[in-house]
């Protein structure tokens, strides 16, 4: 008998806990989510791993408190990492309670995952299911054009390594009209171009709100992709209502050696 | 005497002997953050924090004790947990009084079986179909919530798209009690969702 598949599960699933509204009162506190995020502090009793399947229960299933925690497990496994290349053992064994050995060697193996392998099996792995369902689709050119810098003016003071990825079109700051009429926009495309790089096995294609949030993302194996505007507007809808909507869209690549490389964020104006 | 602007403040930490781990530690944050699926912007906002905090404890002296200097990583890596820390608590304050939650977010579309998620759900959206995915993520959120307790942790985790592996090291079990639980888990889920007539077909 069919039944539902893992990743039809995981859609719904992720769609069901982003609907949720958060109670920051009924939320764990910043300290509870600390340890949840700290490896090391962890005993192996009872009490306290009931405590952290708890905690880890709550989390899993509150969008606020997932994006908490994972912000503080980056702090911590980079943290570590630091701390292992620089051999920072004095702090590092009166901070870090836990088995010492075993745990070094899961960090060394965690620095070499993420020095080789950035695309590795943590969240962004369901990136990698999704088709390019509509690449093949006609796309309709709609009205696009620039109305300036809009986000750009606040480039951040520090910025990581060069971006790879060029993206093309639509440019920073552009204005992409949507059609009003769903029965039109069903049948409507806005297309996202970039740079073709070498060696590059899969493109994910990701638009975010103003908060990071994901609003859509999608892989593909060309250098381009075409957002069904139908999709599109459902979104914008249910974000916005009537509203425009300002994003920011990005790229980032799987190359066949097994490590990513990424374009900037671009920022864009969806206006109804 | 001049304000100085946070951009002020970051050229000078450039200069100081943290230039280094910070940035390297920024790379770090990037890198991990980007499994995390965390936004660059939470995560320039987080490494700004660190360099302004390091470049005030600089500026009072904290930074001059043998003991930090001794370890400037450790060092690095606790500044950064408060800075993680504060910044989340002072988003929970901002954000009290708000909703924090979008109606759908991230792509409902699947992997090979040419279905997707939305596809089980609607395909275009009106008043009716907005209401009618609202009901059918309720159902959802309340057959997650009635999965057994022992099993409903991982199965939100594995259903966050974290690997068998991942959720394995990270609870400390062993691969055999991980599979065991989630696949039960799943099961216990498909048959809930069933039973509220969510199935591959559609809704009933």
């Amino acid at each position: 008998m069919k039944e539902l598949t893992d990743a039809q599960l995981q859609s719904l699933y992720i769609g069901s806990v982003n609907r949720v509204k958060r109670n920051i009162d009924n939320c764990p506190t910043t300290e509870d989510l600390l340890y949840l995020a700290q490896k090391g502090k962890h005993t192996h009793d009872s009490e306290s791993e009931n405590r952290r399947l708890m905690l880890l229960d709550h989390v899993m299933g509150c969008a606020g408190c997932h994006k908490e925690w994972s912000m503080l497990r980056a702090v911590e496994e980079a943290g570590r990492m630091l701390e292992l290349e620089e051999g920072d053992s004095p702090l590092c064994s009166s901070e870090i309670q836990g088995e010492r050995g075993e745990e070094r060697s899961n960090i060394r193996s965690l620095a070499s995952d993420a020095k080789s392998a950035p695309k590795s099996s943590l969240p962004f792995k369901r990136w990698a299911y999704v088709g390019s369902l509509f690449a093949a689709c006609a796309v309709v050119a709609l009205g696009v054009k620039s109305v300036g810098n809009g986000w750009g003016d606040n480039e951040p003071v520090t910025r990581g390594r060069a971006y790879a990825i060029e993206l093309i079109s639509p440019s920073e700051g552009d204005l992409v009209s949507l059609p009003d009429s769903i029965a039109l926009s069903t049948s409507s495309y806005v297309a996202f171009n970039w740079e073709p790089i070498a060696r590059a096995t899969t493109y994910h294609f990701e638009i975010l709100d103003d908060d990071g949030r994901t609003l859509f993302s999608a892989a593909t194996e060309q250098a381009s992709y075409s957002l069904k505007v139908g999709d599109w507007l459902t979104q914008m809808q249910s974000i916005a209502g009537d509203s425009d909507v300002k994003v920011k869209w990005w790229v980032r690549a799987d190359l066949e050696d097994g490590t990513s490389e990424r374009s900037k964020m671009q920022s864009l104006e969806f206006r109804r | 005497m001049p304000l100085q602007t946070e951009a002020s403040i970051s050229q000078e930490v450039s200069s100081s002997k943290f230039e280094i781990l910070v940035n390297r530690f920024a790379a770090m944050v990037r890198q991990i953050g980007w499994n995390y699926r965390l936004s660059e912007s939470d995560i320039d906002e987080l490494v700004q924090d660190v360099r302004i905090r390091l470049w005030k404890a600089e500026k009072s002296s904290q930074l001059s004790s043998e003991n930090i200097e001794s370890t400037p990583a450790s060092y690095v890596y606790r500044t950064a947990t408060t800075a993680a820390l504060d910044l989340i608590r002072r988003r929970r304050v901002g954000k009290a009084d708000q909703h924090d939650s979008i109606d759908l977010v991230g792509p409902i579309h699947t992997p090979g079986d040419g279905q997707s998620g939305a596809a089980i759900l609607e395909d275009s959206s009106t008043p009716e179909s907005d209401l009618h995915t609202s009901e059918v993520f309720d159902q959802v959120s309340a057959a997650v919530d009635s999965i057994a307790d022992s099993r409903r942790p991982v199965v939100r985790m594995y259903l966050q798209g974290y690997s068998r592996e991942d959720i394995a090291e990270f609870l400390g079990w062993s691969e055999a009690k991980t599979r065991n639980l989630l696949y039960r888990g799943l099961a216990d889920l498909r048959e809930k969702l069933l039973e509220r007539g969510i199935g591959p077909g559609g809704i009933a």
